[in-house]
């Protein structure tokens, strides 16, 4: 280096030698976690183990499997995500090498559900659970309380004021929906579903997060993820959150590959995703999961799912949710996402309806308004036949199969007809009886 | 939902008007504008979710974001400008480079009149690859302390930063290298800075000194005023996004339409692409909105008299000269939410000599190894609420803004020995001051 350029580098100096701080190790790990989930995990890990260079590739869940399958190959050796449904995928498929989990700290289920795989295959590293993210201060304009319960934003008081998401376009959804099935059950809980839309409006993958319109004050309460919701409250916003006691979790996990190139390392960025140190993570302002550990927990904390199971069990069964996702998803398009507009008009005749057989007593005007109820309410699909697998498997193949798709169209063309014809007739129904009470 | 619609019935202010924000929690670099329209609206929150995204490898099924790379730096935008604040550097040698790349160059003028490219490694070091390239190699910082002593007693560590590397995989970087660490800088306000008429920047040089920098507009074919970037090397934000795109996410556009791999770099030039261009002309017209629209953080505190007596030092000590509090700024010609107005972003957005212990002994352009663009200062106040870890200066090796003060040298030697001299209570009334901003 010549005395001129010594001079030009006075402000930085530069030395050409390789660093002897080089790293000796290499993991590559597939992810689908946001840069500020994946970055602190990266430089938390790095810390802990210099010795090792962690890149990140990533992928969104439905592209991480044929990734995984094909360019991806050989060349990853982690897969760490929230997709359930692709990991018991690749399980399957035998991708994942057995890792070692000491269950007395891990325990892998959080009161009667299994959280992680029961071979060993993946392992759960975190939980999210869904709620009520509300602004208090647009609520108090109409004098409504903090919504605790599902069936709270379903009350018409909060027309207007709640933004849902639509399960075939919102990665979270589908889980959430199913939750409020399976707790209430398959016909009360899309009754739910649909009383809650017609207060809603609908949240698709666009641009707009739900916090946005929760902060613009262009709604009240948003039914989502945890996550965002305390993720948001840590960073300011003057949100409140609420775990509904009929709640359900979302997991996320860890694998090391099969054919992982680097798997001693793998298996060291799987361990410390568990450890007490990955976990204590997740409480990070920017992050805010559950942690899977129950030894995260102290007294004092926000909530706690371990405890919670004790008091209130869960009643969300993950995998009856992943073979039914499909169907779900077609089913709410069809109820609500194609024909909205109609949906909120027929609940608004029908509560109306509602209210003028009760302001008069008139028992045959209460028992109209009722049937009027139980048309809005009525479903193309059993409860028996929402596990059916012929039906569900319709569902879930038709991206792949082309007469799965033929066949799930002309069910769905079914549905739309089918609601269709019921919400017009709920809607005569309601207003046979608003001219019935008008005329007394 | 007449709130929501406000700003169209009431039309967009003047100046910075409509462009300040109230907000001051972690949010705080990340609110449009009140003056964004309903029409805008989802443009910008598209732009927001394209600066947050992850990018990925090519082909992917998501092929609107595919083409990361072959070699990168980061991700994603926000890895480096996180919250939309400022980046860091590393705390030594053992930490990678999260928020923060260097430049390379050798000696000699590029082809559109800014620096050589290294013949091999290209104008940057590319740290990271997809699977199947390979990546460039490693820079590593190391410190050498040393303390400077205030009036009254006050010792302050400084921390120079010595850079080196490891790993390279195409061979030496080679005696004559030019290098220049950067952070990554905040990112809002800049449609307003964009705002700024070249003949007001042009007419504060002859008047008050500093320098323009002369850059070379891609779109335009021609020579330009420079504004953006640590060495005003960028002549709009359009162009400073695209090369940002490009240099960091190896991602490409019509303003950089070739990807980020030089003639020896096999594999990469071998690389799958994720289009052509990898980033669509909407997609940048979606970012470049949400970097124009961002709101500036307002003032806080401003009654409070040690604030007060602090903005009155910062003009006496000569900070002022340099950052300049107002700008005028005139109707921007594709924003009609920027109208003609002032702005307060304490900058003069003109190049200045800052000494020895700053100077990366890389010139860009016009702006010798010396000299740097005058950097905005406003809601640099905020910067530490925003940002989990933020650096000040160029490089970030600065960690608090008293010793980005003392890190002052060339021109402003003489506003850093005022301060430096200055008693514990007008030093304390000072950084109160850029507290407030």
């Amino acid at each position: 280096m010549g005395g001129e350029l010594l001079r030009r580098m006075s402000g930085v100096a530069l030395l050409l030698m390789t660093a002897a701080a080089a790293a000796a190790d290499k993991l590559v790990v597939l992810t689908s976690y946001p840069e500020e989930v994946f970055a602190k995990f990266e430089s938390a890990f790095e810390r802990e183990h210099p010795d090792v260079d962690l890149d990140v590739v990533w992928r969104m869940p439905h592209d991480a499997a044929p990734f995984l399958r094909d360019a991806g190959r050989g060349a990853v050796d982690v897969y760490w995500a929230a997709s359930y449904r692709t990991f018991t995928t690749l399980a399957a498929e035998g991708r994942f090498q057995p890792l070692v989990v000491d269950r007395s700290q891990v325990p892998g289920r959080v009161g009667p559900f299994r959280l992680s795989d029961p071979e060993n295959r993946f392992e759960a590293v975190e939980m999210a659970g869904f709620g009520l993210l509300s602004a208090p201060r647009v609520l108090a304009v109409r004098g409504l309380a903090i919504p605790t319960e599902w069936s709270d934003v379903a009350d018409p008081r909060y027309d207007g004021l709640v933004v849902l998401p639509v399960p075939s376009r919102v990665g979270f959804a589908p889980n959430m929906i199913d939750t409020i099935l399976q707790a209430h059950g398959w016909h009360a809980g899309w009754s739910l579903v649909s009383r809650i839309a017609a207060n809603a409006k609908l949240m698709d993958a666009g641009s707009m997060f739900l916090t946005d319109e929760i902060a613009a004050g262009r709604a009240g309460v948003a039914l989502t993820i945890d996550f965002f919701a305390r993720s948001a409250i840590a960073n300011g916003a003057p949100f409140a959150f609420r775990y509904p006691s009929t709640g359900g979790y979302s997991f996320a996990h860890v694998a090391v590959l099969a054919d992982a190139p680097h798997a001693d390392a793998g298996r060291k960025f799987a361990a410390f995703l568990t450890s007490s140190a990955g976990q204590a993570l997740l409480g990070d302002r920017d992050i805010r999961k559950l942690s899977i550990r129950p030894d995260s927990y102290g007294a004092d904390a926000e909530f706690n799912p371990f405890a919670d199971t004790s008091a209130e069990p869960l009643r969300y069964e993950p995998d009856r949710g992943i073979r039914r996702y499909a169907l779900i998803n077609a089913l709410f398009d069809q109820l609500v996402t194609q024909r909205h507009a109609a949906l909120k008009a027929a609940w608004h005749a029908v509560r109306q309806a509602e209210q003028a057989a009760a302001s008069t007593g008139d028992a045959e005007a209460f028992a109209a308004a009722a049937a009027a109820r139980r048309t809005l309410e009525r479903l193309p699909v059993a409860a028996a036949d929402a596990d059916d697998a012929e039906l569900l498997a319709v569902f879930d193949m038709r991206r792949r199969d082309a007469t799965a798709e033929a066949r799930a169209k002309a069910i769905e063309t079914e549905w739309s007809d089918f609601f269709a014809r019921n919400l017009a007739e709920a809607t005569r129904q309601a207003e046979a009886v608003r001219v019935r009470v008008a005329g007394r | 939902m007449l709130l929501p619609l406000l700003p169209c019935l009431l039309g967009a202010a003047s100046g910075d008007d409509g462009f300040r924000t109230a907000v001051t929690s972690r949010e705080a670099f990340a609110q449009p504008a009140s003056s964004l329209s309903e029409t805008d609206r989802p443009v910008f929150f598209h732009g927001r979710n394209l600066f947050r995204q992850v990018w990925i490898v090519a082909p992917a099924d998501d092929d609107t974001v595919d083409g990361l790379g072959p070699v990168y730096n980061r991700l994603s935008c926000i890895a480096c400008h996180g919250k939309n604040g400022r980046g860091f550097a590393p705390a030594g040698p053992q930490e990678e480079l999260r928020a923060m790349l260097v430049r390379l160059s050798v000696p000699g003028v590029g082809a559109d009149g800014g620096p050589l490219p290294h013949p091999v490694y290209g104008d940057q070091l590319n740290e990271l690859a997809i699977p199947g390239v390979t990546a460039e190699g490693r820079a590593v910082v190391h410190y050498d302390d040393h303390i400077v002593e205030l009036a009254g007693g006050e010792r302050v560590v400084m921390r120079r930063p010595v850079l080196s590397f490891r790993g390279l995989q195409f061979g030496p970087l080679g005696g004559d290298i030019e290098t220049s660490a950067r952070i990554g800088p905040a990112v809002y306000g800049l449609g307003l800075l964009e705002a700024v008429p070249d003949d007001v920047l042009e007419a504060r040089a002859r008047s008050h000194g500093g320098r323009v920098n002369r850059v070379w507009d891609v779109a335009r074919g021609a020579s330009a005023v420079g504004r953006f970037g640590v060495k005003a090397n960028q002549p709009t934000l359009r162009q400073q996004i695209a090369a940002a795109f490009h240099g960091d996410l190896g991602i490409t556009s019509t303003l950089f339409p070739a990807e980020n791999c030089t003639a020896a770099q096999v594999a990469c030039r071998q690389a799958e692409s994720g289009g052509a261009p990898e980033l669509t002309d909407d997609q940048l017209d979606a970012v470049e909105l949400y970097l124009q629209l961002l709101a500036v953080p307002d003032r806080r505190d401003i009654a409070q008299p040690d604030v007060r007596r602090g903005e009155a030092l910062f003009a006496s000590f000569g900070c002022a000269n340099c950052h300049v509090p107002e700008l005028p700024i005139a109707d921007h010609p594709r924003r009609p939410e920027i109208r003609t107005g002032s702005i307060r972003p304490y900058t003069d957005l003109l190049l200045h000599d800052l000494g020895d212990d700053l100077a990366d002994g890389r010139p860009d352009f016009l702006a010798s190894g010396r000299e740097w663009r005058t950097a905005p200062l406003w809601g640099i106040g905020l910067a530490e609420q925003v940002g989990d870890r933020v650096g000040y200066l160029h490089d970030g090796r600065a960690r608090t803004v008293q010793e980005a003060i003392l890190w002052h040298g060339g021109e402003a030697e003489p506003a850093r020995e005022r301060y430096r001299r200055a008693d514990p209570h007008e030093r304390r009334a000072l950084l109160r001051f850029l507290e407030s901003l």
